[in-house]
């Protein structure tokens, strides 16, 4: 049980991440670089798996999703 | 990059008031992505119909991020209270297996400890004392540490909260800035320093599939089963690891 345990985090995470990131809308899956979401989440995973810093990956990752928005317009 | 902040309890001295500061501070960065999801809860929820009382109300007495958030969405449909009971019960189902997770080390706790960090138990708390508890020394200062997380982690709560009032206020259109990327965001820098080994990397593989793929079932029940699926692949995938290297 206590092995089984450490798997808890990362699967209920990713579960509440892919949905928001890749469903925003909340009906259909939009895997487009018109989806803001998704250019924020992989800035955000690129930058956590490269510097494996959590403040910096939550500010790269905010400041990419944001940035992306505005050039959406 | 052998270790993130957040794997690294930055104090391990033993007086109560140490504890309390390095649990606070290794909470830090996670309340960096608190906060712009504390006060788009704020907004988004006054402007859902909830009253200004009634928002500050939830985040003082539910304190649960997600499950608030989405209690706040099934209030504006106008959906029953026990539906949004059972849907908030189900989206925070994942605290007992933290609670169960954390137990071996707190259930030697007096009942005066115990109900309060119950209660202030979240996922970023769980996150940073979870660490503290398998990486630092053992000791009853422990305690101090999942204080000092769990009291910045509500304190901070309190005040976004109150911020996002006030500012949907003044600026009603706040919720377009784009701040609720604020959690999925959160969540990618917790969920990476686990992707270090085959059967985590499986996990999350899994998880992510399962929950596009049950996102439709009711209350939100696909997060639970994305969840379990994920665990049970995870699990899987390390026997069958396992069964490789002894046999080789």
């Amino acid at each position: 049980l206590i092995n089984a345990l450490r798997y808890v985090p990362p699967a209920v995470l990713t579960a509440i991440i892919v949905p928001a990131v890749l469903m925003p809308g909340g009906d259909r899956i939009e895997l487009s670089l018109q989806n803001p979401y998704l250019v924020g989440a992989l800035v955000a995973a690129v930058a956590g798996w490269l510097s494996n810093n959590l403040l910096l990956t939550i500010v790269l990752g905010m400041v990419a999703f944001m940035g992306w928005q505005w050039l959406l317009g | 990059m052998t270790q993130t902040q957040m794997v690294t309890p930055s104090g391990l001295s033993k007086s109560p008031t140490a504890e309390f500061i390095s649990g606070a501070r290794d909470t830090f960065p996670l309340i960096v992505g608190a906060v712009p999801f504390g006060i788009i809860f704020g907004t988004l929820a006054t402007a859902s119909g909830l009253s200004e009382a009634g928002t500050l109300a939830m985040s003082a007495f539910v304190f649960a991020g997600s499950a608030q958030f989405i209690a706040a969405g099934l209030l504006a449909t106008g959906t029953g209270w026990p539906f949004i009971v059972l849907t908030t019960f189900v989206v925070n189902l994942r605290h007992m297996l933290y609670s169960a997770a954390l137990a071996p080390h707190v259930s030697k706790l007096p009942q005066r400890w115990q109900i309060p960090i119950a209660f202030w138990l979240t996922d970023e708390t769980f996150a940073v004392v979870a660490n503290r508890f398998t990486v630092g020394p053992p000791s009853a200062g422990a305690r101090w540490y999942y204080l000092g997380s769990a009291l910045f982690m509500y304190t901070n709560w309190q005040l976004c909260t109150w911020l996002g009032v006030a500012v949907g206020q003044i600026l009603p259109d706040a919720g377009a800035w784009g701040l609720e990327f604020a959690m999925p965001v959160t969540f990618i820098g917790m969920t990476i320093p686990y992707l270090k080994s085959r059967s985590m990397i499986i996990t999350t593989l899994v998880a992510g599939a399962v929950s596009l793929a049950a996102y439709h079932m009711p209350n939100k029940l696909g997060l639970m089963v994305a969840a379990l699926a994920g665990i049970g692949a995870g699990i899987l995938s390390q026997k069958w690891d396992m069964k490789v290297t002894t046999r080789e």
